[in-house]
């Protein structure tokens, strides 16, 4: 309260950095109180992720390792997730599946929109051909369902975390494209950057300064919204058998082994598919609530562009 | 031993009624049953008649893999294979589906063997027809067997060392045919090689029309009691009985729907105990048990000609070639646990180098006192560390790369056999799991240093295992394995015919190759078939394998 | 509108092009040679280089890439959808033997959606923020974030073992009988059906919710129509756009997400059929399939834009 009353103004820096702190902080309350779920969302998110990093301290056990003398054990004191056909901890492979999975949708979500993103930017500020040419593959790009796309992909280019994480970023690149490039033609369209064109200025350094920093939100709401969509791909992938190869633990991998014996053991078909929609509905919550929050009229037009439909 | 020939015998439940009706003292010695040497008993007059008291018509309906990755049943080693297409045709002489060993006539009614043991001529039925109308001659037997004896280039058929001292084959007269042996051989190999459900007979204008590889001909004409009505892929094949089939009165069904099913799967276990197939092939343990507990359901199990094993490289990687290594690699193996991890999944044994049920083998007994196949592996890893710090490798390997067949019982044991060369021997290696057809092209291309897999043989007879799994460049040799005195002593063993001492060369040749191993045995499969009651005529119990009785002619829907 | 429509459809076709390129693209970078699968290993290895010519020249795989792609745009054109390497099934009656089943789980899904999403948004939007919006708010957002995959490994194993049920396992077309056949897609189209009914029913709530405080409705309202009245003459159109926008990508959804669900319930369909094919790596297969999967998924986005045009008055009338 006495630093508000000081102002910050003239502070030390220590002092000014505090105090942004704190509006950061008031900004995060007020967020969380109008869009609980989104909080709520942004909490479990942030609670996986951290799972997901901390996964070699957290996990009880070796993922890799097989316990002969503990082969389906349903869950108990020793194995709270119970163990699999070779005796390996169901818990700590989702723990470990957990960091496959964040990892490879991470990689590819932040690949596919920031590679989208500055092609956008490209075609909205430079337009002419290369914006005609790019829409098109673009156009392309998105002629393709999600999943058979990263299917035939990772087809040509083999399987591996490497190739799976190309594969759906590229999945998701007309996303960013897409939306990026509209914002870029509607700043280009502004007073102040058509001065600075006036004014000799090169391309890259107005698409710098001054369209760039108009995409953070969009970006933003782009990369929460897809992250949801590029776990289930990745898990899909695992499922059908042409995701991360085994013997990495993804828990679409760990659905796809637990149906190998007629009575599958209930927690190896259970846990790693509630994994998935858990960390699936906290990154959707979460994306839901920025959205709200950095778009907040939601209009139809805005809406169809992120769907990804075309107008002419 | 009871003789199956004179003393038919109900359907068996399970392996206790069988191996007491074996005369095995001890229910519980489940693996030491001891088979009467197939082929030994053989009857000139026991063509396959059909029951009287069989009922004509139906559809069968039946499950398993028929997805191959092509369709040439010779080239074949699979049941992929030979499960779906065999109805279609028939071969020269066939073991009775009564019991699985007796060998009986087929496309030959009858058949001599000269006394020095090297010319086997064959009469062939007069007036049988393909399924093209074609009629059915000595010079199809010709092309066929000259085929499988001397492949032409671009083939590879497992049975060519079967066949390897065949020399001419003579067409005497349209129906009558002479094998000219360069060597005798025992009567009871050559026999079996003749009866062998692979061996199937196929018209030589199809072989000419084709170049000699029918990998792409999905539907040759064979003589056989069913006849190729359509295929869905990677979904049922259906087939209609033949009705001018030689055998007259056979088959006794009308139609086979086949479906398309993976062994061992859920799938198959689940389509089977809802009423959905009428009789399930390769059924998985859990299935099986509950099968058994079915009011209206027979269940059996019965031997297979398959061991379970996994290769190792020896051309691509050199610490693989030293035999200490790989003897360590196959005392670090805990088989017994191996078998206990896919209980659930599919019926397996412990075992060696040979079939441990086949009377020249060691028996499990013994074996089970030597070192790899303890229960308690201590004194095994001990002696497996001993031997790769001998060699030079005290701190294992790195990298290397074990290829996996994308089923369930590898898929598993891969995980289990990479945690135990991991931990006892410092080996580490990285799965990648494969489709069935590229698994055998890796293997074959030799890319890999280690790969899991199953293979097959013809005969239980050691002499066809000793060829065709570790013959020097045997095609399914895929270490590419080579030891002087095995080959030596294999090739005597083959021209032995005193029992006693054939035995003891066998134990000499199975020493060589507990010290020197081609491949590292995991286990040695079971078969589970189960059917529902209205399905009669057909009764494996005593089958081996699941590739010589696969006709379905004599089997009728009560 | 009919300028319009030309011009949708020259854009289509000009995208068709590029989409095949990339198929092709994509596929020939493949490692590997082709003739492996068909003679495999043994016989590859023993092939002279005259017989690998003969062969290479015999399938058209020896001419320059460009002329192989401009010879299999032909093959389509003309109906000839090439066959599998392994077993010489045809493509084409893959298509028509498997089709009509993934067709129908994906029509029927559709209208599973249309059904249960378009009555829960609009009751939601009429009484926002009350226990009953809670309710299918939160089943909404839960439906999205469940795997469909995994929920009908779920529903399968859970009919397996408490009624002893398993779905037909060979196809039997609605044609030849109806009851067997809604026995094999219902599953998969429930399951993709409540999935995108949950986007649908979110789409239109929201966008319910702004046009219901818009001037003309509430002009509507003053002038004293029943409540019901309003929403069908005013409200239920302008919550229709955004689905009828909206199902171009869900269609998207349903054609990737029915591979995954149609393994789960273990039904023979085509998404089945193209796993299996890049699961054995056969070319041509996967090629066209993917070719299939994108020409679908282009005209029914190019309907749902010619839709929209009628709908819009500027472009139906000027």
């Amino acid at each position: 309260m006495a630093m508000e009353a000081l102002g910050t103004a003239g502070a030390s820096p220590a002092i000014r950095g505090l105090s942004t702190m704190r509006a950061l902080f008031r900004e995060l309350v007020r967020f969380s109180r109008r869009n609980t779920l989104a909080a709520i969302g942004g909490l479990v998110g942030l609670f996986i992720i951290f799972v997901a990093l901390a996964a070699p301290l957290l996990a009880p056990r070796d993922p890799l390792k097989a316990d002969f003398r503990r082969m389906n054990k349903p869950p108990d004191a020793q194995s709270l997730l119970g163990t699999d056909q070779v005796g390996r901890d169901t818990l700590s492979r989702v723990i470990y599946g957990a960091r496959t999975s964040l990892f490879v949708a991470f990689s590819a979500v932040i690949l596919g929109t920031t590679v989208g993103s500055l092609w956008g930017v490209a075609c909205g500020y430079l337009r002419g051909r290369f914006d005609l040419y790019s829409q098109r593959i673009m156009e392309i790009l998105q002629s393709f369902p999600d999943l058979i796309l990263a299917m035939a992909i990772s087809m040509a280019i083999g399987t591996g975390l490497q190739a799976v994480i190309f594969a759906i970023a590229i999945t998701r690149i007309p996303f960013g494209g897409r939306v990026i490039r509209s914002v870029a033609l509607s700043v280009r369209e502004m007073p102040y950057v058509e001065a600075g064109r006036a004014s000799g200025a090169s391309a890259m350094r107005i698409m710098a300064l001054h369209v760039l920093p108009q995409c953070i939100a969009p970006y933003l709401v782009l990369a929460t919204t897809h992250l949801g969509v590029a776990i289930v791909i990745e898990a899909a992938l695992g499922f059908l058998g042409v995701g991360v190869p085994p013997p990495t633990p993804t828990w679409g991998n760990m659905l796809a082994d637990s149906i190998t014996a007629l009575v599958p053991p209930w927690w190896l078909a259970f846990f790693p598919g509630l994994a998935i929609t858990v960390t699936v509905l906290a990154f959707n919550l979460l994306g839901d609530g920025i959205r709200d929050t950095l778009d907040p009229r939601l209009s139809p037009a805005f809406l169809r562009m992120m769907a990804g439909g075309r107008r002419g | 031993m009871s003789d199956h020939r004179t003393d038919p015998q109900p359907p068996v439940t399970d392996r206790r009624t069988f191996l007491k009706r074996m005369g095995v003292a001890g229910a519980g010695a489940v693996l030491a049953s001891r088979v009467p040497r197939p082929g030994a008993a053989h009857a000139q007059d026991m063509t396959v008649r059909p029951d009287p008291a069989a009922k004509r018509g139906g559809t069968l309906r039946y499950a398993v893999h028929n997805a191959p990755a092509h369709f040439d049943v010779h080239q074949s080693g699979t049941v992929a294979n030979i499960g779906p297409q065999s109805p279609m045709y028939d071969t020269l002489l066939r073991r009775s589906p009564k019991d699985g060993q007796t060998i009986i006539p087929d496309l030959a009614h009858k058949w001599e063997i000269s006394p020095d043991g090297k010319r086997y001529t064959f009469h062939l039925r007069k007036g049988v027809k393909f399924h093209d109308g074609a009629d059915f001659t000595a010079e199809d037997v010709k092309a066929t067997y000259e085929r499988i004896a001397r492949p032409p280039k671009g083939v590879v058929i497992p049975r060519t060392p079967l066949l390897a001292t065949v020399g001419d084959i003579v067409v005497v007269n349209p129906h009558t045919i002479e094998f000219r042996l360069t060597e005798a051989r025992p009567k009871a190999y050559m026999l079996g090689a003749f009866a062998s459900g692979w061996n199937i007979i196929v018209r030589k204008k199809t072989l000419d029309d084709n170049q000699g590889n029918l990998r792409q001909v999905m539907n040759y004409p064979g003589t056989g009691p069913f006849k190729h009505v359509s295929r869905k892929d990677r979904e049922v094949w259906i087939m209609e009985r033949n009705p001018n089939y030689w055998n007259k009165g056979l088959p006794l069904v009308d139609k086979l729907e086949i479906y398309h099913m993976f062994p061992f799967s859920p799938e198959l276990g689940s389509a089977f105990l809802s009423g959905k197939v009428d009789y399930a092939r390769l059924l998985d343990p859990v299935s099986w048990r509950k099968a058994k507990e079915m009011k209206g359901v027979t269940a059996a199990a019965f031997n297979q000609s398959v061991i379970q094993a996994f290769w190792t490289n020896m051309v691509k990687n050199k610490a693989l070639a030293d035999p200490r290594v790989r003897r360590a690699i196959h005392l670090a193996m805990d088989r017994h646990t191996l078998v206990e991890v896919v209980k659930d999944t599919a019926p397996m044994q412990v075992g060696g180098f040979v079939y441990p049920f086949h009377e020249m083998s060691t028996p499990l007994a013994e074996l089970e006192k030597k070192l790899g196949y303890q229960k308690d592996i201590k004194p095994a890893v001990q002696e497996a560390r001993r031997l790769m710090k001998e060699a030079g490798y005290g701190n294992g390997l790195r990298n290397l790369d074990f290829v996996v067949r994308d089923i369930a019982t590898f898929k598993l044991w891969a995980v289990a056999i990479q945690a135990m060369l991991k931990e006892h021997l410092n080996i580490e290696s990285n799965l990648r799991v494969v489709q069935t057809s590229v698994w055998f092209d890796e293997a074959q291309a030799g890319n890999f240093d280690l790969a899991i897999s199953a293979i097959v043989s013809t005969l239980m007879d050691p002499s066809d295992i000793f060829s065709a799994w570790y013959g020097k460049d045997g095609p399914q040799n895929y270490s590419r394995w080579t030891n002087p005195a095995f080959h030596d002593l294999a090739s005597q063993i083959e021209k032995e015919l005193d029992d006693t001492k054939r035995k003891a060369m066998v134990r000499k040749a199975e020493e060589i190759l507990e010290n020197d191993p081609p491949l590292i045995s995991v286990s040695y499969e079971q078969i589970y078939d189960a059917w529902y009651n209205k399905v009669r005529g057909q009764n494996p119990s005593t089958y081996f394998g699941i590739y010589d009785v696969v006709r379905w002619d004599n089997v009728w829907l009560g | 509108m009919r300028k319009y429509l030309t011009r949708r459809a020259v854009y289509a076709a000009v995208t068709l092009l590029g989409v095949s390129l990339s198929i092709f693209v994509i596929l020939r970078v493949l490692p590997g040679d082709p003739l492996v699968a068909i003679l495999g290993v043994e016989g590859h290895a023993q092939m002279t280089p005259a017989d690998r010519e003969r062969i290479m020249a015999d399938l058209g795989l020896s001419d320059p890439l460009p002329v192989q792609y401009v010879r299999w745009l032909g093959d389509i054109a003309s109906g000839q959808l090439g066959k599998s390497f392994f077993r010489g099934d045809t493509v084409a009656e893959l298509i028509l033997h498997r089709g009509p089943i993934s067709a129908e789980i994906g029509v029927l899904s559709v209208i599973i959606s249309w059904l249960v999403g378009l009555p829960v948004g609009i009751l939601s939007a009429f009484k926002p923020n009350s226990v009953p919006d809670g309710i299918a708010r939160t089943l909404s957002v839960l439906f999205i974030a469940i795997p469909g995959f995994w929920l009908g490994m779920l529903i399968v194993l859970a009919l397996l073992f408490w009624f002893g049920y398993k779905a037909p396992i060979i196809i039997v077309h609605v044609w030849q009988d109806p009851w067997q056949n809604l026995q094999i897609v219902i599953g998969p189209a429930i399951v993709l059906g409540l999935a995108q009914g949950a986007y649908i029913a979110r789409m239109s709530r929201s966008c319910l919710l702004e046009v219901i405080s818009e001037d003309f409705v509430r002009t509507a309202r003053a002038k004293g129509l029943r409540e019901g009245f309003v929403v069908m003459r005013h409200a239920l159109p302008n919550a229709l756009l955004p689905v009828i926008t909206i199902s171009g990508v869900l269609l998207g959804f349903v054609l990737g997400g029915s591979v995954a669900v149609e393994q789960a319930f273990g039904v023979p369909g085509l998404g089945r059929a193209l796993v299996a094919a890049v699961i054995e790596r056969d070319i041509i297969v996967v090629q066209n399939l993917v070719l299939l999967y994108a020409v679908i998924f282009v005209a029914v986005n190019v309907l749902v834009d010619l839709s929209y045009a009628w709908l819009d008055p500027r472009i139906r009338y000027g």
